[in-house]
């Protein structure tokens, strides 16, 4: 059984509170409090589908060619709303995650973590493919690059995107108890 | 229950799709190479090669030494004059193409060619690949 107020664990995706609670959320490099007013899913669905390959306008991918990250109009939000998301890729690519327009998610020391064909097989609902954009911070609240990693010219790379969206209310501070959730690096 | 995918794949055709041989060796497949170099395996699952050239025609399956020479991994096929021929997974072994990173002869390239008798034979194939 899956609990309502997860960030990260295994499972089928479920909002992390209900209407009414509160959320802190990490942006700009600091807590920044909310009440939730509105939650509301989106479900995956042909119109969150995206191909980078078109976006960029480069006709095919040649092998280990990149696109680079990129602002994606389906990843937009309002002010005071937050998205939160989990993604595929439906080609074989690999993709890149960025917030506030450079900052690298999924990314230990080592190197920065992507998304690709063998992702679910490991993780079958994408639970560590999670990330929220908090909306109204002049539209550099996340970008998606790609990497062909598939050894061949290919004429598409898309990546999908699901999950909830929530209105809030900005607080002055965060909540005693409020649930705590990244929207972007550190 | 969920069980752990502990050597996942995934399954595609070949990168350079349908083949039509020449003198050889011709390439039929490239092995994926993920974002920090590291080069995929891949076995050949499936076989389809038609010959309308009016006469049996062999093919060898392998990869390329540097040189570059061609390295014959599976058994010659009989591919028969007028026929489809197909050879699937009960049929082949599952020979793992990988890249071999030696000096001199003792180097792989990974990638799948092909080396025909004659022309004009066409092949693609149908491949699992594994890491990334």
């Amino acid at each position: 059984m899956n609990i309502v107020d997860n960030l990260y664990s295994s499972g089928p995706m479920s909002p992390v509170c209900q209407i009414k609670e509160h959320l802190a959320v990490w942006t700009e490099t600091k807590w920044k409090g909310y009440e939730v007013e509105y939650i509301e899913p989106i479900p995956r669905s042909s119109v969150f589908i995206v191909d980078l390959v078109a976006v960029a306008g480069v006709g095919v991918l040649a092998p280990a060619q990149q696109v680079a990250g990129r602002l994606l109009e389906m990843l937009r939000v309002n002010s005071n709303e937050l998205a939160h998301n989990r993604w595929f890729v439906i080609d074989d690519i690999e993709g890149q995650l960025w917030q506030l327009s450079n900052m690298a998610r999924f990314s230990p020391r080592g190197g920065q973590a992507g998304v690709n064909l063998f992702t679910p097989m490991y993780d079958p609902w994408m639970a560590s493919t999670t990330f929220w954009v908090l909306g109204g911070l002049g539209d550099k609240d996340a970008r998606i690059g790609c990497t062909n990693i598939s050894g061949a010219t290919i004429p598409q790379a898309r990546i999908g995107f699901w999950g909830f969206r929530y209105i809030l209310n900005p607080e002055d501070r965060p909540h005693p108890n409020a649930r705590y959730l990244p929207a972007q690096g550190r | 229950m969920f069980t752990p995918v502990l050597r996942a794949s995934i399954r595609k055709a070949n990168t350079a799709g349908l083949v039509t041989a020449t003198a050889g060796p011709d390439l039929l497949h490239t092995l994926g190479t993920n974002r920090s170099g590291v080069t995929r395996t891949a076995i050949i699952r499936k076989v389809l090669a038609y010959n309308n050239t009016g006469a049996n025609i062999t093919i060898q399956l392998g990869t390329q030494e540097a040189t570059p020479l061609f390295v014959q991994y599976i058994p010659d096929l009989l591919v028969i004059n007028g026929l489809e021929n197909v050879w699937g997974e009960n049929d082949l072994p599952a020979v793992e193409f990988s890249v071999v990173n030696l000096a001199g002869v003792d180097f792989r390239e990974g990638n799948v060619y092909l080396q025909a008798s004659a022309v004009g034979v066409l092949v693609t194939l149908e491949v699992e690949e594994f890491g990334s």
